[in-house]
């Protein structure tokens, strides 16, 4: 164990040392409270050996002032006083220590309080690892449970808690959003023809397209079923919603998956896709901008499929025709 | 009186020390050459406190050189420097001041006593 001596009267300082050493332990020591402290907080101090009496910050003071710290590790405290203060024991325990020696000290009594001091501080590295394990484990149940098992990208839940937070940051400090919605073309058709696993693998492959072109800030969800979500929580002036809903789609177009069951050309699985997008000043939720791509995604569909629509601006009152892409 | 005739030092004390650096004594020489030189400036620090009347400084001086003797075995030494730690704590600056001179051939005793251990070792 590394140990530290504190004890501003020299010959007691170099016993302990000689003895702690002599057991086999690293040792360095302070000859004052303020200097212990300090090299206290550079950490990496199994024990703590204080004497009671010292000048400036005192055993007891100590004591308190590491129990206060918020060190990585446990300090294990080991209080030395006189028999003729039976009393500082007790303050001395209260204070933080975890023990006590009476002085003259020998090297057996120091041996057997190094004993209990090697036990406890293993136990609680221990359980400070274990705590870590578990605080890891949580994280990544957490990050589970926000992620689409088939596809990787983050479900409806991660999607819902992202949208609102989106919308409360946009209100909160002006800034603009968009919402890009996308449905795979004729996909009960594909399941029908290839059937559900190849289904899954396609969902898969459309997935990793989509992920793979989303810009950084952006991020994109599995909406359920076969439709995909992305999300863009700070758009620019001069970003395009069409813009990005085509990059995507000519992405997944571009990947050339065969869909030799669809009844329109091209003989490759597609997406249709609808955009929404929400500017300060515009009265409506979240929600309402991703039914506002809902519609817009339906208009694509009713054109024909493989092609994006914009919803109607909601900015600035424009109420301009529906743009097209595609 | 028969205590002046008695070992002024605490042996197994002294074996103690002896033991620590696998025989060698280096520990030992270490620590009691610190305590010569501690002692030395703590009876002065000491007397010149008694003198001067001053509480505080009586119990602080006499409390480190308790442990220090108590460190190098010099038990007679600790024992009157605890006395007179515990009078001066109690207000009786009279009652620690007798036990100087008792405090200081006791010390004297002791001082020699660990030089010839020190010639020896």
């Amino acid at each position: 164990m590394r140990i530290l001596i504190a004890d501003d009267e020299p010959t007691s300082r170099l016993l302990l040392k000689a003895i702690v050493s002599k057991l086999g332990h690293e040792c360095i020591v302070a000859e004052e409270g303020s200097r212990a402290l300090d090299l206290l907080s550079a950490g990496g101090i199994d024990v703590l050996l204080t004497d009671w009496m010292m000048p400036g910050i005192d055993g007891p003071e100590l004591c308190r002032r590491v129990r206060e710290g918020t060190g990585d590790s446990y300090v294990y405290i080991v209080l030395t006083t006189g028999l003729d203060h039976p009393e500082h024991v007790l303050e001395g325990m209260n204070a933080g220590a975890d023990d006590y020696l009476i002085k003259p000290l020998d090297s057996f009594a120091v041996q057997t309080r190094l004993v209990a001091a090697a036990r406890v501080t293993e136990l609680h590295g221990k359980l400070s690892q274990a705590q870590d394990e578990l605080e890891r484990a949580n994280l990544e149940l957490l990050e589970l449970s926000l992620t689409d098992q088939l596809t990787g990208l983050g479900n409806r839940r991660r999607m819902e808690e992202d949208l609102i937070r989106t919308h409360a940051r946009a209100l909160r400090v002006g800034r603009t959003y968009g919402v890009a919605l996308f449905d795979v073309d004729h996909f009960k058709l594909y399941n029908d023809h290839y059937g559900h696993v190849a289904g899954d693998e396609t969902l898969r492959h459309v997935a990793s397209c989509i992920d793979f072109v989303v810009r950084a800030g952006e991020c994109a969800y599995r909406y359920g079923g076969e439709e995909f979500l992305l999300l863009l929580p700070d758009l620019r002036p001069g970003d395009s919603l069409l813009a990005t809903g085509d990059r995507i789609r000519r992405t997944v177009a571009d990947a050339a998956i065969p869909h030799g069951a669809r009844p329109s050309l091209p003989p490759v699985v597609t997406l249709s896709g609808g955009v929404a997008g929400w500017a300060p000043g515009s009265t409506l939720t979240v929600m309402e901008v991703v039914a506002q791509a809902d519609e817009a995604l339906f208009q694509a569909k009713a054109a024909g499929r493989n092609c994006i629509r914009e919803a109607p601006a909601a900015l600035e009152g424009r109420m301009e025709a529906t743009k097209v892409v595609g | 009186m028969s205590d002046v005739l008695s070992d002024p030092l605490d042996r197994s004390q002294i074996e103690l020390l002896l033991s620590l650096d696998d025989g060698e004594g280096a520990a030992l020489r270490e620590i009691v050459d610190e305590y010569l030189a501690m002692s030395e400036d703590g009876q002065a620090k000491l007397l010149r406190a008694l003198d001067e009347r001053d509480q505080r400084g009586v119990e602080h001086a006499a409390h480190a050189l308790k442990g220090a003797s108590a460190n190098v075995g010099a038990a007679a030494v600790a024992e009157v420097c605890g006395a007179m730690e515990a009078r001066a704590r109690q207000a009786q600056l009279q009652g620690a001041a007798v036990l100087t001179e008792r405090f200081e051939s006791e010390l004297c005793r002791a001082r020699a006593a660990l030089q010839a251990v020190m010639q020896k070792s």
